[in-house]
Order: C-alpha cells, then structure tokens, then sequence
C-alpha cells in the first residue's frame, strides 16, 4: 500500500490582483529615488502655489501616478501662473502632456514607471528655463554655417573691433549655403568699421533708426544680442549652447526660488529676440538694398561718435591749452 | 426588492476604505489590509451589513487573540530592523555604519507605499528624509547593501506585489 500523500499543511496563497494587471511599483532603490521625486514636486506645489496645493492636493493620495501628475501640474502651474517658460523633459524621457486643467492634469496619470518618475528628477530638482539666445557661440563652435545676411553683415561690420567673434569672416560667407551671390558680393563689398567707434555709444545710435528695436526699454540690446552679450542670460544662450555647456546631464545654476528673477528675464529675452527676427526677416527680404541699408546705418553713427570724439579731442585740447597758459599770465 | 451593492466598504480599528469593486471577495480584502499593516485583521471576524449602496464589511478584533500574519508584521519588521546592525557589503554604496529606520520610519514608508498616505501626509511627516534614508538601503542593481536593507525591501516588494499601484481601485 503506498504511502498516504502528506497534505498541503496551509493553503496555498492564492493570486491577488485587485485592480490592475499592471506590474507593481517595486521598492527598490530606483522606486523610492521615484517617490522622492514626486515629494519634491509636492514641497514645490505647496512653496509655490499653496491655495492649489491645499485645495486640490493635499488630500490626494501620495500614489506614483498621482506624484507623477504633481511634477506635470507643477510644470504648468509654473509657466501659467508665474509666466516662465520651461524645458519640458524631451521624447528621450518621455512626454508629459498636461491637461486644459492643472487639476485635471494631476488626475490625469493611471499608471508611471518607476524609473520614468526617477528620470524626472533631473527636471524637478533644477529650473530648466527656455533660452532666446541666438546661438553666438554655437555659431562659433560650428564654424561658418550662418546664412542669414543681417547676422552676416553685422558680424562682417564689427570684424575689427572687439565684439568680433573670432572668424575668418570671408571664409564665413564663402560658405554660407543660402546666400545669394548678389548678397554675398555686397557683404563683401563693405569696409568693416573702426575699432574705436563700437561700443555702447555706437548701438545706442544705430538702434534709434531700426524700428524695431523702437519699443525694448533697452533698444541697444538689439545690438548687444546679435554679438550675444546683452547680460541677460536668457538672451544671450541657446538651449543648444546651455546643453552642451552641461553636456545635457549636469545642473544649471537656476533654482525654483528664482523663478520670478527668469520669468521677468525670459519677458526681455523674448521681446528683444521677437525684435530681432522681424529686423532680421526685413533684411533678408530687402535683399542687397537691405544689407546696405544696416551698412549706412551703422557707418552713419560710427562718423557721429568720430566727429564727437574730434570735437572733444579739440575741446580737451584747448582746455588743457587755456591750463598750460595760466602760469604765464600769472606770471607776466 | 433591494437595489444591487455598488461598492463595498471595509471598516477597521474605526476607519473606512472604498467604495471597493463589489466583486471582490472578502478574504480578498483581509488579505489587502493584512498586507497594508492592519495584522489583527489577520485574525479578525467579519460582520457585513447593508449602508445604502454599500455593503459594509467590517472586521472586528476577537478578543484575546493576536493577529496572525504570513511573513513579517509591520512590529517584527520595525524590531528587526532597529536591532539588525547594518552589515558592509565589499563594492556596494558604502552605507555609512548605523545608519538605519525607526520602527516609526518604517511604519510610514509602508503607509505611503500602499497607497493610502496622503499628499499633505506624506510632507508633513517628513516622508522625504525616510526616503532618502532607505534609498541608501535599497538594492542598486540587484545588490543588496545591507541584511536590513534587504529585509526592507522583502518586506516592501511584498506589499506592493500584492497591492500594485492602486489598491482597491482607489
């Protein structure tokens, strides 16, 4: 008689699954680095914007797919409410799309990986503000791929002054692909100016007959963007420059308690960068006529600031004449 | 002629979870709670009643009798780990000596990782630095740094296995 089969002493688990099919959030070191970026977004919530925060967050259960919806509304709460623009994460993380609503949008997740909420850390713990800049030094760490004649013609005129950007500037419009010859002939054609004349003085002077700059509270700073050195660092970056500069990994310097500071530069960035493409598109579209026009233009102010500087050259002169004499007269 | 359940809620130790699917069953239920840290109910007798829509299930405590969990209970766990020194683990994250949970601590990572911790919750008792503590006991690529590390995350993994995201489609 064969031996009685032992029984089973408890019974066997059963499978749970209550809900959802979805695989579980798992605690591992990558899920609680998840968790501490939706915490992160919730402290930012409540700093930030605490009537939503108590409104609509505070009783919502701190779950994955609530704290990832808290990192998307946060977003949003930022560039409606405070005005700043932001870098949102890329398609190499992953997309966020919020809703009309931020409080839609904190609903709107039924489910996020871990390491997705993780990855968002990088976006969360850092502001990644959108940058106007029109790529000064990429243009120069590129080499020779500007195309555009207003851009060509200013870099070409201030070539020997110390705004110049460093390029052999024939070689740049040599190989401008989108040039016209016609175009290119007439850059080529122009005398850069003297070294002495450029500077605040002479952008103050060219920016008064360009229309466009007509309505920035600073109309040089059309100048001082085209050479990338306006000070306001929103405008004279790029993303391309600012992700290469960090090499896409590392911290920008901004936090979230500067967010105002940005927003009111990321306002000025825009204005002088919408400024400085309606200038740039009526040259392009002005074609030769237009290239001369911003040559005359600028070489009109450089004779202004000469005869000025003459003029007070003679008047320092006589002055230090009329000072050499008074030892004489004293004497006699 | 009564109108059908839409929901069933669970009362225990005097508070109330759900609406839950009604096609759940009730052993189910027990099973979640036991999972969520209420180890009596392990052990607890169910009374249902009516409440409008809902049918009410609610466990009570028997009296003289200790809950009786599968695995580890949010007390032996917390005990365990206040009292395992953290072990060096040669190649791993370099957890500093000593560091560890509270048995406290670690009731609230367990709350907030099944699901039912609020938002305003989780700020206020400073789920953020418990975190950041248990992180550095985590596994990084299936390597264990410490014994309490990994019973933590036994411990975690187990729960959230069971629960998933959204317990009790919540």
């Amino acid at each position: 008689m064969p031996a009685p089969r032992p029984a089973y002493r408890h019974r066997r688990p059963r499978p749970v699954r209550l809900v959802s099919p979805r695989p579980a959030f798992r605690l591992t070191a990558e899920g609680l680095e998840a968790y501490m970026v939706g915490l992160d977004a919730l402290e930012l919530l409540r700093e930030h914007f605490p009537a939503f925060f108590q409104e609509h967050v505070a009783s919502v259960p701190a779950r994955p797919e609530k704290l990832l919806g808290a990192v998307t509304a946060f977003f949003q709460l930022v560039e409606r409410e405070r005005g700043l623009n932001l870098r949102w994460p890329d398609d190499d993380v992953g997309s966020l799309v919020p809703c009309e609503d931020p409080v839609d949008t904190l609903h709107s997740f039924e489910w996020c990986s871990p390491e997705f909420l993780r990855d968002l850390g990088f976006f969360i713990r850092q502001v990644r503000p959108v940058y106007h800049g029109l790529g000064v030094q990429l243009f120069v760490d590129e080499e020779y791929s500007l195309d555009e004649p207003l851009q060509l013609t200013i870099h070409w005129l201030l070539e020997d002054s110390a705004f110049d950007i460093g390029l052999e500037m024939q070689m740049v419009l040599d190989c401008a692909r989108d040039l016209s010859v016609t175009v290119e002939e007439a850059i080529a054609r122009l005398r850069p100016l003297p070294a002495e004349v450029v500077g605040a003085e002479l952008f103050t002077l060219v920016a008064r007959e360009i229309p466009e700059a007509a309505h920035l509270p600073r109309p040089s700073n059309l100048l001082f963007y085209a050479v990338g050195q306006t000070g306001n660092p929103l405008a004279d970056t790029n993303e391309y420059e600012i992700d290469a500069l960090h090499y896409g990994d590392d911290a920008e310097t901004w936090h979230w308690s500067d967010i105002d500071r940005l927003a009111a530069w990321q306002a000025e960035a825009r204005a002088i960068e919408d400024a400085f493409l309606a200038w740039q598109a009526r040259v392009r579209n002005a074609g030769v006529a237009g290239v001369e026009e911003v040559a005359e233009i600028f070489h009109r102010a450089a004779r202004t600031l000469k005869r000025r500087n003459v003029r007070q050259e003679q008047t320092a002169k006589t002055l230090m004449g009329v000072l050499d004499a008074q030892p004489q007269l004293e004497a006699s | 002629m009564s109108t059908p359940v839409t929901g069933k809620i669970a009362l225990v130790a005097g508070q109330r979870f759900g609406p839950i699917d009604p096609s759940i069953d009730n052993e189910t239920i027990r099973q979640q709670l036991v999972a969520m840290g209420f180890a009596d109910v392990a052990a607890a007798e169910v009374k249902s009643r009516r409440e409008g829509d809902h049918e009410v299930i609610e466990f009570v405590k028997k009296a003289g009798t200790k809950g009786l969990t599968q695995g580890l209970t949010h007390a032996e766990l917390a005990a365990t780990l206040a009292t395992t020194p953290p072990a060096d683990t040669p190649g791993g994250r370099g957890v500093p000596e000593g560091i560890s949970l509270s048995p406290n601590a670690v009731r609230q990572l367990l709350q907030l990782a099944s699901g039912w911790m609020t938002c305003q919750e989780a700020l206020d008792q400073g789920l953020l630095h418990i975190l950041d503590i248990a992180v550095r006991l985590a596994p990084v690529n299936g390597e264990m740094p410490t014994r309490e590390g990994e019973l933590l995350c036994q411990r975690l993994d187990q729960l959230t296995a069971i629960a998933g995201p959204a317990p009790f489609g919540w």
